[in-house]
């Protein structure tokens, strides 16, 4: 069915109640973006988010949102547990926890610029990316710490520094339950992949600080131009994909038991407080905390290769974490609808926590300003470092963006360049690229995104996060 | 020094994915040492002799061979071991059968072995596939010309030709994040194999893969899953196999194709990036446009979506 759409201000639009919507949806986006969506498919997806049980607010689409599983990447929904709302795999996606975080280095981009491609060589070398599997380290070979502390349990082990933790999204853990609940499959293809990138739009990157917008919140983040920082983004690999999906025949069962009709296969969910609810909540827990622990080593290896790269020891390269974010992630959360303040469960799919000045859960060093919220573009133009404002807290459950959006199939990417092409275009923009795959290099071509500026810009417009600082690629690694 | 022989396998499949019995066969006898398959024919399909069974699929390819009759035998018997051949009964149905039809200008008679197979000169479904890839056989033991010999047997009204390529009928689809495929099949166990080669060629292109290892592949699912819930469940357990057992995939069959269960067989190389030609590294089979089933024409189709 085509959905009707009414704009409210030049950066929302209203999707109102029809078919068997239960809630209105909102989408943040500016006019060039709804033209060039019109019948794009992940309208019907946010309708169809909109109609499952208990759905409270607007079910929220960001302006990168696009075509996912079930749930539109780039949604947000919340759920009350007090009027039947559901817990939804599709929420999630099959990717747990994957998210981004952004380390700041006392170093100057320039020296690094000097020795990029040794640097970039280095990166390629500490951390394996695409189909490559983990490097053994006996230490991690018992999962059950990872999966039980998550970021902690690389802390235990020396991998991480301890107050690292606060500024890791829920302290990097999330409470798991029983461990019990992950089966041997989705461990099995976990152990393997501890430390790795994988593939599709995963990578690692050096970033020159190229723009300030706040002065004063750059300096309190250790953000200045002509600065450096690394980004990695990366998840719970096999083992969250696995987990996801021996879930969702659960789920499907539960769905049915509770008499819920499903648009779409991918939308199976489960009413919260129910034991299929429980056990998703329980596994993917220890999934996302896989995945914090996965970023932290990644991070670890990765600072230890850029030290080694520019010849100086781990401590005099100054490498302070700014925030690890989760981008896919469910979890119970307290925010206000219509006067009342209450535990709502928040599904963010291709979305980032933004919290607002104040927010009790924000670190002591944050707390004033807000949380920092990490956007990463393309391989070839920026990303941006924001802080998360009092709009997402009144609007979208304390959520923003997460990055760019795709423009263009990966199978469209492949027919319109080559690999060579892409390295070469680049390299003469002053970036080293390392890659996995040749297909790893053209379906992430530049061009295959929309430019995150715009993204990013629309959010900041909305109040619901502000612009920061401005990242561009020195080195980048492609799963 | 030895010359290589020039001679003619005849491949016949009727259980399970029969045309995908027959790629694999070709494949496990190309990629032994001492064997190269230089063509193969058209696959024919064709009613069965004996019992009432599934209609059988017949092929031929054309070999050269240093290897004595009796060895490239042996390694004939050790590829239809290897793709599942249950010998059950004289006429029964198999999943692969390999017969050495011909050895140009050598006849062999020995208690276990036949060459030309007994029966060669009055089987159009031998016959007509050998004379495709040696359209100037003649008989060893007269020098006859094989040729008169089809023009002489009344034609088998059953038998319907059709192309084997090198892979199944697979179009890569584009979605917007991810990736994915339609495969085209003559039915549903073939379809199965399809599909798990369609999946393994968006993790590395088969074209790199020799075939150094296999792995059992089996579900069980629920005697009322519908055929979309059984393709979910056999592409999961694939991906399970090549992502966690890191195994580069060269072809898939299907072995059984039963009420309550799918048993196969996947093909393939154990994962070395700096030797297999790898495209994507993927996340999980998805329910996203997932559709599966005959079509009108009475083949049938998959559409599945990966997440990547």
């Amino acid at each position: 069915m085509k959905y009707r759409l009414e704009p409210i201000d030049e950066v929302r639009w209203r999707l109102p109640v029809q078919g068997a919507m239960r809630v209105e949806g909102r989408i943040f986006a500016d006019a060039a973006m709804m033209t060039s969506l019109h019948d794009d498919p992940c309208i019907a997806q946010v309708a169809n988010v909109a109609s499952l049980p208990g759905i409270v607010g607007h079910a929220l689409a960001m302006p990168d949102f696009h075509w996912g599983y079930g749930f539109p990447i780039g949604g947000v929904a919340a759920f009350d547990p007090a009027q039947g709302g559901v817990v939804s795999p599709g929420g999630v996606g099959y990717d747990i926890n994957c998210g981004v975080r952004l380390h700041t280095l006392d170093l100057d981009a320039e020296a690094l610029d000097r020795v990029r491609d040794r640097v970039a060589d280095l990166l390629q070398q500490a951390v394996p990316a695409g189909t490559a599997p983990a490097k053994r380290d006996a230490r991690l070979d018992d999962l059950d710490p990872l999966l039980d502390g998550g970021a902690s349990a690389l802390v235990d082990l020396g991998l991480a520094y301890g107050d690292d933790l606060e500024r890791i999204e829920d302290g990097g853990r999330l409470t798991p339950g029983d461990l019990a609940l992950v089966s041997d499959r989705a461990r099995e293809r976990g152990a393997q992949q501890l430390g790795t990138l994988g593939g599709g739009n995963h990578f690692l990157e050096v970033d020159r600080v190229t723009e300030v917008y706040d002065e004063a919140l750059a300096e309190r983040f250790g953000l200045r131009v002509g600065g450096a920082t690394l980004l990695v983004h990366s998840g719970s690999r096999g083992l969250g994909h696995a987990v996801c999906e021996e879930l969702l025949g659960i789920m499907l069962r539960a769905s049915k038991k509770a008499g819920i009709e499903l648009p779409d296969k991918q939308l199976a969910c489960a009413p919260l407080g129910s034991p299929e609810a429980d056990r998703y909540l329980q596994v993917m827990a220890a999934a996302a905390n896989f995945a914090f622990a996965n970023r932290a080593l990644i991070a670890h290896r990765a600072l230890g290769a850029i030290a080694k790269g520019v010849g100086l020891n781990r401590t005099n390269l100054g490498a302070s974490l700014l925030y690890d974010v989760c981008h896919n992630i469910a979890k119970f959360e307290d925010h206000t609808v219509d006067g009342v303040t209450r535990p709502l469960c928040v599904h963010r799919k291709g979305a980032t926590r933004a919290f607002g000045p104040g927010h009790a859960l924000l670190p002591e060093r944050y707390r004033d300003v807000g949380q920092p919220v990490i956007i990463p573009g393309d391989m070839g133009r920026y990303s941006y470092v924001m802080v998360g404002a009092q709009g997402s807290m009144d609007e979208s459950f304390g959520s923003a963006c997460h990055g760019a959006g795709r423009l263009l199939a990966r199978a469209a990417a492949k027919k319109t360049t080559t690999g060579a092409a892409v390295l070469k275009a680049l390299n003469d923009r002053g970036i080293s690229l390392r890659a996995a795959s040749v297909n790893a290099i053209v379906e992430e071509m530049p061009e295959a995104y929309k430019d995150v500026a715009d993204v990013v810009s629309v959010v900041d417009r909305a109040g619901l996060a502000k612009r920061v600082a401005r990242l561009e690629p020195l080195i980048v690694v492609k799963g | 020094m030895v010359h290589d022989r020039s001679l003619v396998v005849g491949l016949g499949s009727n259980l399970g994915s029969r045309e995908a019995f027959l790629r694999a066969a070709l494949d496990l006898l190309a990629h032994r040492h001492g064997v190269t398959v230089d063509a193969h024919s058209p696959r024919y399909e064709t009613a069965p002799v004996g019992p009432a069974q599934p209609r059988y699929i017949n092929a031929a390819a054309r070999v050269r061979s240093a290897l004595a009759p009796e060895e490239l035998l042996a390694a004939m018997l050790d590829v239809e071991r290897r793709l599942g051949r249950e010998r059950r009964e004289r006429w029964g149905a198999r999943t692969l059968d390999l017969d050495l039809l011909w050895i140009d200008g050598t006849v062999v008679d020995t208690p276990s072995l036949t060459v030309p197979h007994p029966e060669l000169l009055r089987r159009e479904f031998a016959l007509r596939p050998l004379l495709d890839v040696a359209p100037e056989a003649v008989d060893p033991r007269d020098g006859a010309p094989l040729a008169p010999a089809l023009a002489a047997l009344t034609p088998d009204a059953s038998m319907m030709a059709r192309a084997l390529a090198d892979g199944f009928e697979t179009e890569i689809l584009d979605h917007t994040a991810d990736e994915g495929f339609v495969t085209v099949a003559d039915d549903r166990a073939d379809l199965f194999a399809a599909a798990a080669e369609a999946l393994g060629a968006l993790i590395v292109d088969p074209a790199s893969v020799h075939i150094r290892t296999e792995v059992p592949l089996a579900i069980t699912v629920d005697a009322e899953a519908g055929d979309d819930e059984r393709m979910f469940a056999w592409l999961s357990e694939a991906l399970y196999v090549l992502d966690a057992k890191r195994v580069a995939l060269r072809r898939a069959v299907v072995l059984d194709d039963g009420p309550t269960h799918v048993r196969g067989v996947l093909f393939g190389d154990a994962l070395d990036e700096s030797t297999h030609a790898v495209r994507s590294a993927l996340k999980a089979i998805t329910w996203h446009t997932l559709d599966v089933g005959p079509r009108p024409d009475g083949r049938w189709r998959a559409q599945v979506v990966v997440d990547v």
